[in-house]
């Protein structure tokens, strides 16, 4: 879908931040050809409302986070912050306005000066500002450095070496909130994190927001993350706007192609439920250098047709609240219960839209699951972005197949070396010394003699010795003695041995009890 | 000799003797510590498997819980230096824990393989993309050069990638994230080998992509019968594509079952707090997560007891006192560390004393 329009938008006087046909381009080098990174997008944020802005690598979505703070410079279009307009504000101008723009960004480690102290990082913005006395800016560094669950005593004086990855994303949120700011951009701000300190650190978000009436945009490519601090969701692709709505609408009945794709390419945490039918979206982003005309996502769209090509989609609303860009979006939907929850508070639709003809979808070539990059379907008519049809994949077997006959053909090989063993000693390699740092058990002394012929007995380390490598100083551990000379293959008979040292493995599991 | 040329015999018995029954791999009380300036560090804590031929492990767990570690100390990859590993990793009988660096090398790509998280830095960034999967195949079969690309352009669209041809002429940078995974697939599974690693093969891709890559390594798995150990701290991952799931903490397994089972009767707090920790598509937008307080244990020195008591809302004294051992449960295949299993009640008995002592970790629980 991918379109422009600015049905979306709220009333003009509402908004935080209002930005509309927002263009950001970036020159190549001398080559005239520019990176479409935005192509006119329009977007707004109310008061105490959390914005999310999703959709995969390279849509743009972090470009407009910057083209927000004025870190990159908009081509055209306007940002319109409380009422004044950014992109033309002169640099003193913007330098004042700043402190009421925050941004919290992906890496926490990297984005702390790695020399200065926590709480001078946190006081910086005050002191710039000079808000209050010395007094006061240390207690506000203490107070909001408590609030994002840092102790400011301990951690105050240390630097952000010594912290782990959530700690320093609460140190940059304490970092933005200190100035009191309007509007905190968080441009991916728990993609580094795991997905335990992910949970503290939305909470934490969730919490700050209360306790500070912050507005947030929080840009992020993992779509359950955005619906659980959404109030709004927008979905980008390639530089343009697909979708715009609540997110309990979005996500229980998406009418973008593209949206109804991300959202079916996310993995349940539950086996039991039925593998959704894949709306399958096959290749990658095209190149944002030449974005397909009409409508940019048509060349990886399920539903494409000949008007894709020729006319972008416009935002137009198809149910209350919910806007789409896209010549046909996905309607006939099965409404579930969260959806009949969230549209019963909402305003009747001020004019039902008319049947959405369903266009002839050519289910057939879609790029379905076993190849996922397959040819597109013949329909798009020729535009300078089509990628280049690809030559039709040959079946997949004659790979398995062909390595399989390498592999047998290599086995015929007589002089091959994995069928002729050197000359070496075939003895069975003595069992492995105990190497522990807690002082186990030996290995039951019977295992050896079961395996090894007199005749070829180990060189060096005899197994029964096994206990005696552990140094008696050292507890702790011994290094791992020389791997033995003799090739380690060790013949069947061991093997068996080593299985009577397993627990139990006929109760079935695949894992087996220790000790 | 040169190196090129040079192969151990390791495999020469098994190739005819290779027992077909038993299991593929086969991990035994496996340790693996890293010497530091402070003690040693035990990424890997006795952990003890075992892996059917074709089948799928999960392993699961957050950064530093030793996942990463366990996949490459079994694999060999590791360096010599700095390290203590003991215990044993049985690959068709033989102990990969004791085998030389050249045995190793016989094995890697032929028999065992792994495809790696960033596959930005996985390839060589001065070799063309032919020459870097011609290059495996060459080291381990006999086979001649024209044939070897024919190989790789088959194997290169079986891993779909488009223009094949084009591509294998092409080097690494001039390709996408999700391209150059799919050609560090195309060269683990190149020689066929019988067990792939996969060492969180999605983490650096978008999630369209991450759908179409775990689709095309199941496909191969299936297509090829590997065994496959999917490492990943996204529980949603491997929730569709293992067979059996492993919960990593603190260099040990905490929790295994089969993946059916683990979802539908986990037993460890670590494994309940995970999944709740995960935001839900079902749930409706700005509810409230249950986080995991607090940070994993120092593995340096690790506390007495149970590893994770200390995060832990049912935590009661015997867990700080005494190391749970790794025990069955009632369920086939499914065994656990804890003295007091989630959905028990002395669970919920522990989770209400909790709560009246006031204790964070069960607080955030909400009520019981």
């Amino acid at each position: 879908m991918a379109g422009s329009g600015t049905a979306h938008l709220r009333p003009a006087g509402e908004s935080v931040l209002r930005i509309e046909n927002l263009v950001v381009e970036f020159p190549v080098g001398r080559s005239g050809l520019k990176v479409n990174a935005v192509t006119s997008v329009s977007i707004d944020v109310l008061p105490g409302e959390t914005l999310g802005l999703v959709g995969e690598s390279g849509c743009g979505k972090s470009t407009m986070g910057k083209a927000v703070m004025q870190l990159v410079h908009a081509t055209s279009g306007s940002v319109l912050f409380e009422g004044h307009e950014l992109t033309s504000m002169s640099g003193e101008m913007l330098r004042e306005t700043r402190p009421k723009l925050q941004m919290i960004v992906q890496d926490p480690i990297s984005s702390l000066n790695p020399r200065r102290r926590v709480q001078d990082i946190v006081r910086e913005g005050l002191d710039i500002w000079k808000i209050g006395d010395k007094e006061s800016r240390n207690r506000r560094v203490n107070d909001v450095l408590e609030t994002v669950g840092i102790d400011p005593t301990v951690a105050g004086p240390k630097r952000a070496h010594e912290f782990s990855g959530g700690q320093c994303q609460r140190i940059s949120i304490a970092r933005a909130v200190a100035t009191e700011p309007k509007l905190i951009i968080c441009d991916e701000p728990v993609s580094a994190l795991d997905v335990s300190v992910q949970a503290q650190i939305l909470n934490l978000l969730e919490d700050m927001k209360q306790k500070y009436g912050l507005t947030l945009i929080f840009i992020a490519h993992d779509l359950a993350v955005v619906k659980n601090v959404s109030d709004k969701v927008a979905v980008m692709y390639l530089g343009k706007l697909c979708e715009f709505a609540h997110p309990d609408t979005l996500y229980a009945a998406p009418a973008h192609p593209y949206t109804a794709a991300l959202l079916s390419a996310i993995p349940e945490a539950d086996p039991e439920a039925a593998r959704a039918e894949r709306a399958g979206v096959g290749g990658e982003i095209p190149s944002p250098l030449s974005p397909p005309s009409g409508c940019r996502f048509r060349t990886r769209c399920p539903a494409v047709t000949d008007i894709c090509a020729t006319d972008e989609p416009m935002m137009r609303e198809v149910r209350p609240a919910h806007f789409v860009a896209c010549h046909h979006p996905l309607g006939d939907i099965t409404v579930t219960a969260p959806l009949e929850v969230a549209t019963s508070v909402m305003a009747p639709p001020a004019a039902p839209l008319p049947p959405i003809p369903v266009a002839p979808i050519p289910v057939a070539p879609l790029p379905v699951a076993p190849l996922p990059v397959a040819p597109e379907p013949a329909v798009v008519a020729p535009a300078p972005a089509a990628s280049v049809p690809p030559p039709p994949l040959p079946p997949v077997v004659p790979v398995a197949a062909a390595v399989a006959a390498a592999v047998a053909a290599a086995a015929d090989h007589a002089p091959d070396p994995w069928l002729a063993p050197e000359p070496v000693n075939d003895a069975p390699e003595p069992l492995p010394p105990a190497v522990d740092w807690t002082p186990e058990p030996p290995p039951p002394a019977a295992q050896p003699p079961v395996v090894a012929p007199p005749a070829a007995a180990p060189p060096a380390e005899p197994p029964a010795a096994a206990p005696s490598v552990v140094d008696p100083a050292a507890e702790e551990v011994s290094d791992l003695p020389p791997p033995p000379p003799a090739p380690a293959e060790k013949p069947k008979p061991d093997v068996a041995g080593y299985d009577t040292l397993l627990p139990d493995r006929s109760k079935g599991g695949s894992i087996n009890p220790k000790r | 000799m040169s190196p090129r040329r040079r192969r151990s015999n390791i495999g020469a018995e098994r190739f005819e003797a290779a027992p077909l029954d038993g299991p593929l791999l086969d991990v035994i009380d496996l340790k693996t510590a890293f010497k530091t300036p402070r003690g040693l560090a035990r990424a890997v804590d006795g952990v003890t498997f075992s892996l059917e031929r074709g089948r799928t492990l999960g392993i699961v767990g957050e950064s530093g819980s030793g996942k990463s570690v366990l996949s490459r100390s079994i694999m060999g990859l590791l360096p010599r230096n700095n390290i203590v590993r003991s215990g044993q990793a049985l690959f068709e009988g033989s102990d990969l824990v004791l085998a030389s660096d050249e045995q190793l090398r016989s094995l890697w790509g032929s028999q065992m393989a792994m495809v790696f998280q960033d596959p930005m830095t996985s390839l060589n960034p001065v070799m063309k993309i032919g020459n870097q999967i011609t290059e495996v195949l060459r080291q381990h079969l006999d086979i001649t050069k024209d044939y070897s690309k024919e190989l790789a352009l088959a194997l290169l669209q079986s891993v779909g990638i488009p223009e094949a041809e084009r591509r294998l002429t092409e080097y690494p940078h001039q390709m996408s994230g999700g391209m150059r995974q799919r050609v560090v697939i195309a060269i683990a599974i190149a020689c066929g080998p019988k067990l792939l690693f996969a060492d969180e093969p999605t983490t650096a891709l978008d999630v369209t992509v991450q759908a179409q890559i775990l689709d095309l390594l199941q496909e191969q798995q299936r297509e090829r019968f590997m065994a496959m150990i999917l490492v990943t701290h996204d529980l949603g991952v491997v929730a569709n594509r293992a067979d059996d799931i492993a919960v990593m903490y603190a260099g040990r397994v905490v929790e295994t079952a089969p993946t059916r089972t683990l979802f539908r009767a986990m037993s460890h707090p670590y494994t309940e707090a995970l999944m709740r920790s995960i935001p839900k598509l079902s749930a409706p937008s700005h509810s409230r997560l249950t986080a995991i307080g607090g940070r994993p244990p120092d593995i340096i020195n690790p506390p007495a007891g149970c590893q994770f008591s200390p995060r832990c809302p049912y935590a009661q004294p015997k867990c700080v006192a005494e190391e749970p051992p790794l025990l069955d449960s009632a369920e086939p295949g499914h065994a656990f560390r804890c003295w007091i299993p989630v959905g028990t009640p002395e669970s919920r008995a522990a989770l209400e004393f909790n709560q009246q002592a006031g204790l964070a970790s069960a607080m955030a629980m909400g009520a019981v």
